[in-house]
């Protein structure tokens, strides 16, 4: 073994059994305030609970910890070389409007070619819009706006539209038809998202790090959420901007040569991809069955079996997406996640795979069944308040005076203490480190940054039993079979009336009102512990409703705000001359 | 300012300048159906890619217990 393989086991292992003496600490202590009126099921079972969750919750805390103590350093590679490979960029759309998502691609080209006019590169960048659109009229738009594209872009040979008659393997299926078809005209594929926007000189580096590590089979980026414009998606676009990256780099430190790939934002080498990433459907029926939904992680996977690097570079900078604006796209994409992950059930044992890319699989399912467990834990503890005999003060039964049991509260409030302690320490760290070496200048300063992060903490604590919910039924549904399919996502403002709400989480509602009835009822000690996980949820409409409507103001600000990139100015612009034309050929043709 | 520290910096004006230089210079139409089926169309470079083992052989023992777990109900047949 070599000393950076060893080096590697030993911060992985390190970070492995810190978070399980967390969840052991924590498992023992709970034990040790069971025991004040003797260990019952109850107590065992939630000890457990207890254990499990906070196992999940050490391990995103230390991964934190890791990445706050190195920093993003680029890989050693020539950034001026030439670049003599053809990279192709791939967007594969589904029923979205081609108006904002064929503009994203003239605004990449544009970008690509100032980039490669700045460093006197001669570049070989195409670009195919991968249509896998359902809807007929989007369909008529796509061919219109696509000639407009080409004829924009001077793209004649360099623009690429295809449409598929059906959509077999959705979004991974789609690029594998790209591939059979055109793979060998590429050396490197870019893998998009309909909402993905990068910089061209981000794009033509990547293709630098490509050919400068030829056992590179996939190059992920860090793409940071932008537009937002509701509360709820400006508090995830702050933490995806400011806490994420912090995450990303104990990931990456933790990584190998088995790093992650998130799907888009991403560069692969055809050749690898297509020798190493062909997906079979599963055996049986959806959810477990079919096609392999959450294909990235399972690519990844694939790729570092064969023995290609998948590597996690987060210094690149300009790299964007999208996210939701409101709890309820939030749970609809989640849904569609949580089938993903627990997909991976079937997979996880797959021959020849890596351990840590079993690892990988491990924590993504974890990922979509933790809720359940603190759920559980809730309902074990209203449970064991309402079958559990009182204490008994007399037991000597001739002896007039009462015996008290010693307390353990203080060991239930220390371990109260600690979870939260868990998840609020390594965003308050993080906020620290910011205001000490300036990053916080970009979120507006030490104050407003600060400021924005007890506002996400905030808001973030107010929304988790609403998601919780929403998470619990997901896997509910997924264990009992239903196929959550593949909707759309909403890119529209997101905006959500109470009665949107209303639809969305009367159930959540009417569980929090029982819930909060029946501990009143049946176990009125735990009456004010569960009141913050009560309120929020039979408040969700209210939630729903509020957190989507739009957000100005300085709270939650982030650098893309406060100085856009290049990219996001220029697509402003070309959606706007865009927008102006089809308005002006609209007009055209209802005055003729 | 966010520091795009390992790239090299491309003067954003270059950008703009390159996307309304090729807009107001845009002559050519093309019809679109046309352009799809033609030079729009992808590029025939086939590339095989073949399907991976990625589930284990089904053994005995999941096959039995994948026949006691409970299936989802199916719906009535017609006729």
């Amino acid at each position: 073994m070599t000393n950076d393989r060893a080096r590697l086991w030993a911060l992985r292992g390190s970070a492995v059994a810190l978070s399980l003496l967390a969840g052991f600490g924590a498992f023992i202590l709970f034990l040790q305030f069971g025991d004040q009126n003797g260990l019952d099921v109850y107590d065992i079972t939630r000890a457990v609970l207890i254990l499990i969750s906070t196992l999940w919750l050490a391990w995103g805390a230390v991964q934190a910890l890791i990445g706050l103590s190195t920093r993003a350093t680029p890989p050693v590679y020539d950034p001026d070389a030439p670049i003599t490979s053809r990279t192709v960029v791939l967007m594969p759309v589904y029923n979205e409007d081609p108006l904002y998502t064929f503009s994203r691609l003239a605004a990449m080209d544009a970008s690509v070619t100032a980039a490669a006019q700045a460093s006197n590169t001669e570049v070989n960048v195409h670009f195919a819009i991968l249509s896998d659109t359902r809807n007929d009229l989007t369909a008529r738009r796509e061919e219109q706006l696509f000639a407009d594209l080409v004829k924009e872009r001077k793209g004649l040979g360099r623009f690429f539209y295809r449409r598929r008659e059906n959509n077999i393997g959705k979004k991974a299926g789609n690029i594998e038809d790209f591939i059979t078809r055109s793979g060998a005209a590429y050396d490197f594929a870019l893998i998009l998202d309909a909402d993905s926007l990068m910089e061209g000189e981000t794009i033509l580096q990547m293709a630098r790090r490509m050919e400068a590590e030829p056992r590179l089979g996939l190059l992920q980026t860090l793409p940071k959420v932008v537009r937002a414009r509701s509360h709820f998606g400006r508090a995830m676009q702050f933490s995806a901007a400011f806490f994420s990256p912090v995450f990303a780099r104990g990931l990456a430190m933790m990584q190998g040569r088995t790093g992650p790939f998130w799907g888009h934002n991403a560069m692969v080498r055809t050749r690898a991809f297509a020798e190493s990433c062909g997906l079979p459907a599963l055996r049986g029926k959806p959810p477990f069955g079919g096609h392999v939904m959450s294909h990235d992680y399972v690519e990844a996977a694939l790729l570092a079996r064969a023995g290609w690097i998948v590597r996690l570079d987060d210094d690149l900078q300009g790299s964007f997406e999208e996210g939701p604006e409101n709890i309820v796209d939030h749970a609809k994409r989640d849904r569609r996640w949580c089938q993903g992950n627990l997909q991976h059930t079937r997979i996880i044992g797959a021959p020849g795979l890596r351990l840590w890319s079993r690892f990988v699989f491990a924590q993504g399912i974890m990922a979509y069944i933790a809720p359940l467990f603190w759920l559980g834990f809730i309902l074990c503890s209203i449970a064991a308040s309402t079958f559990t005999a009182p204490p008994n003060y007399f037991p000597e039964p001739n002896w007039p005076f009462p015996y008290f049991p010693p307390s353990e509260a203080s060991k239930a409030i220390g371990l109260a203490i600690g979870i939260f302690g868990l998840l609020l320490v390594p965003k308050l760290l993080i906020a620290g480190r910011a205001a000490k070496d300036g990053t916080a200048d970009d979120f507006g300063g030490p104050a407003r940054a600060f400021w924005s992060t007890l506002g996400e903490l905030l808001l973030s604590s107010l929304n988790a039993p609403v998601l919780l919910m929403f998470a619990t039924r997901s896997v509910i549904q997924v264990l009992l079979g239903a196929d959550g399919g593949w909707p759309t996502n909403n890119r529209g403002d997101g905006r959500l009336t109470l009665g949107d709400g209303l639809r969305a989480s009367w159930w959540i509602t009417l569980i929090g009102i029982v819930g909060l009835w029946a501990t009143w009822v049946f176990a009125p000690g735990l009456f004010l512990w569960l009141l913050p996980v009560g309120l929020p949820m039979i408040l969700a409409p209210v939630l729903i409703s509020l957190t989507s409507r739009g957000a100005g103001g300085r709270l939650f600000g982030v650098p893309s705000e406060y100085s856009p990139a290049p990219i996001l100015r220029l697509h402003d612009q070309v959606l706007a001359d865009w927008s102006a034309r089809l308005d002006a050929r609209a007009e055209e043709k209802h005055s003729a | 300012m966010t520091a795009y520290t390992s790239l090299p910096v491309v003067p954003s004006t270059a950008m703009t300048d390159l996307h309304v230089m090729a807009r107001d210079t845009a002559d050519e139409t093309f019809d679109p159906a046309e352009l799809i089926s033609g030079a729009g169309a992808l590029p025939e470079a086939p590339m095989a890619m073949p399907a991976q083992k990625i589930e284990q052989p089904q053994g005995r023992m999941r096959r039995m217990f994948s026949t006691l777990i409970l299936q989802p109900a199916r719906a009535p047949g017609r006729g």
